[in-house]
């Protein structure tokens, strides 16, 4: 979530230290099925990002009043919502956003909680004693509870969508990243770079930080998914990425309404969005299977 | 134990501090001013200023901080800007529906998740493991709403069994009459949580069964049935008893999603309303009704965690 975690529950799985050579990362992703059944997914939606708008049959505000909530037919592939709209076009215009905001957040968030993860695992003591408790305090605090909290207080726009999605995933990234730099830090290559008087500076980000990227990049595959859904759920309460661009969650939402008339309006979004989360999970999971067999 | 109870208190004391001060930072940075949200826009800037005094709004922020956690710890939860009522009996009835949802998901979680972790565990790697793993991965990765939608078009709108609403007239829950609103909300919330404790239950189950302890039992010729209850399940069931009760503040406070998809009327529903209106105190009171609940249960867990546990409890 997260999850998980980050799920919606912010589910993190477990991972352990498995240093992947650079060269050999694309080859273990073609080796593994799930992975390649999840970069199909990905590449997909990347496509559909950059020439949905020559594909779509309909603009994404052209009416049809004389079909609302109409059922998929041979005219409207994935039926019409409320004011008889088409609802395949509008999903696949929306693709661009879902492109372009969850990779964005994440990077934020792998960013900040990298920085701060490092700092505190290398330099140990009291600060990172409370560095760490007030991250173990703010994964506590429910994840849907703080987006929303952040875009009451900073007002909804995309650019809070991805702040929030950002800071809500700083804690367990920073939290990752702390364990992996407590396990490197004590390694031969380590101390031979401070017998050589290196700084902290080049310790941390030459020595420690490629060695510690495999897990943290794994980690961040699977939140990518969570922050689809992250943006999928602030859409679906109406605090998304404001109108007039569509978007999967407000999608959803809107369907919702006439759910028991014609399910398919809410659901082609809601799969959309799953699909997302499915495949970034997939991808995860097969470089982690794949990475651990090279071992 | 004692000692440890302690000391988990006072932790738990300092993580509600610092999760209010988070909430009064977020909420102080809030573009609305109150007091034109309370007078409306047509009052006069001297009303304005006078309410604004009688609020307290011009006192330095540490004082209001402090005056509102005051407040807050007396059970003065203050008035909603927006339906102009007092907002601790609101918050209480909503926080009611949301346990007995949590309580709900918990019965169906709970079984279901460590039978079939447990099956997937003994049975690992032949077909009942692979059933349950590809299931699994399914319920990890499908968002909660989309999870919900899926349920809703088979028993709401294919089988018409089960009503896609669960709005309640009179706001709370009679369980005798309205049962089958918790159904639908219920089953969701459990769905997303069953893959992912029922795999830590499998990893858990196949650990143990690899364990000296397991292996000395079977090979003293105890019957099989003798070796899972007593020696695997007792030992493999401790992680992912772990695992749900680190997702207690999802349950109490994370099912606004949940909540808002059925219509229920619970402290999540009552969050997003809130969030969507700009109404401050009821955001502030139902983000710290979460919270202390969340850090309560997470106390019980870790206290029941250590009874089940003695390498814990020892340590």
């Amino acid at each position: 979530m997260e999850q998980p975690l980050e799920s919606p529950t912010t589910v993190t799985p477990a991972i352990d230290v498995v240093p992947i050579q650079r060269t050999s990362r694309l080859r273990l992703l073609r080796r593994s099925p799930s992975a390649m059944i999840g970069t199909a997914i990905v590449i997909f939606w990347v496509l559909m990002a950059i020439i949905g708008p020559l594909i779509v049959p309909y603009g994404i505000n052209d009416i049809d009043p004389g079909k609302i909530w109409s059922a998929p037919s041979a005219a409207h592939w994935m039926g019409t919502d409320a004011l008889g709209r088409d609802i395949f076009s509008r999903l696949i215009i929306a693709a661009r956003l879902m492109m372009l905001l969850p990779p964005l957040a994440v990077a934020i968030g792998v960013l900040i909680g990298s920085a701060v993860g490092l700092w505190a695992g290398y330099r140990g003591g009291w600060l990172d004693e409370i560095v760490m408790r007030f991250m173990d305090v703010m994964m506590a605090f429910p994840a849907v509870m703080l987006y929303l909290m952040i875009v009451v207080a900073f007002g909804q726009s995309a650019t809070t969508v991805v702040l929030a999605i950002a800071i809500a995933n700083i804690p367990a990234i920073s939290r990752l990243v702390r364990g992996l730099v407590l396990d490197l830090r004590g390694r031969e290559f380590v101390a031979a770079a401070r017998m050589r008087g290196e700084s902290t500076f080049y310790i941390l980000f030459r020595e420690i930080l490629p060695n510690a990227t495999a897990p943290i990049l794994i980690d961040a595959l699977v939140r990518i998914g969570y922050a689809a859904f992250a943006i999928g759920a602030l859409g679906f309460l109406g605090l998304g990425v404001p109108p007039p661009n569509p978007d999967w969650g407000g999608m959803a939402a809107d369907g919702r309404t006439a759910i028991v008339l014609m399910p398919t309006a809410a659901l082609f979004p809601a799969l959309a969005i799953a699909s997302l989360v499915i495949a970034f999970n997939l991808i995860a999971d097969g470089l982690t299977a794949a990475s651990k067999k090279e071992e | 134990m004692l000692r440890f109870i302690l000391r988990r208190l006072g932790l738990l004391v300092v993580t509600m501090l610092v999760l209010s001060m988070v909430i009064f930072a977020l909420s102080e940075v809030v573009p609305v001013d109150p007091t034109v949200m309370i007078l409306g826009r047509e009052s006069t800037p001297e009303q304005r200023a006078e309410l604004a005094e009688g609020m307290g709004l011009n006192l330095p922020v540490p004082e209001r901080y402090v005056n509102w956690l005051t407040r807050f710890v007396q059970g003065d939860f203050g008035k909603s800007y927006i339906m102009d009522v007092p907002i601790e009996p609101l918050v209480i009835r909503r926080l009611n529906n949301s346990l007995v949802l949590a309580v709900v998901a918990l019965c169906i979680l709970v079984p279901v998740s460590l039978i079939l972790g447990v099956l997937a565990g003994l049975f690992a790697s032949r077909w009942p493991d692979k059933v349950i793993s590809i299931g699994s991965l399914l319920s990890v990765s499908l968002p909660d709403f989309v999870i919900g939608m899926i349920l809703i078009t088979i028993f709401a709108w294919g089988l018409k069994w089960l009503p896609a609403d669960s709005s309640l007239r009179g706001e709370q829950i009679n369980l005798a009459l309205q049962w089958k609103k918790l159904v639908l909300p219920g089953l969701t919330a459990a769905l997303v949580l069953i893959g992912y404790v029922a795999r830590v239950t499998r990893v858990s189950v196949i650990e143990v069964m690899e364990s000296a302890y397991v292996r000395t039992a079977i090979l003293k010729g105890l019957r099989y049935r003798t070796v899972v209850v007593r020696h695997i399940l007792r030992n493999a069931l401790i992680a992912p008893i772990a695992i749900i009760t680190t997702q207690m503040n999802w349950l109490i406070g994370g099912l606004i999603v949940i909540e808002q998809l059925f219509n229920y009327p619970g402290l999540g529903s009552l969050f997003a309303q809130a969030s969507h209106d700009n109404d401050l105190p009821l955001i502030e009171a139902a983000a710290m009704v979460a919270i202390v609940l969340i850090v309560f249960s997470q106390l019980l867990a870790d206290i029941l965690y250590a009874a089940l546990n003695p390498r814990i409890r020892l340590n």
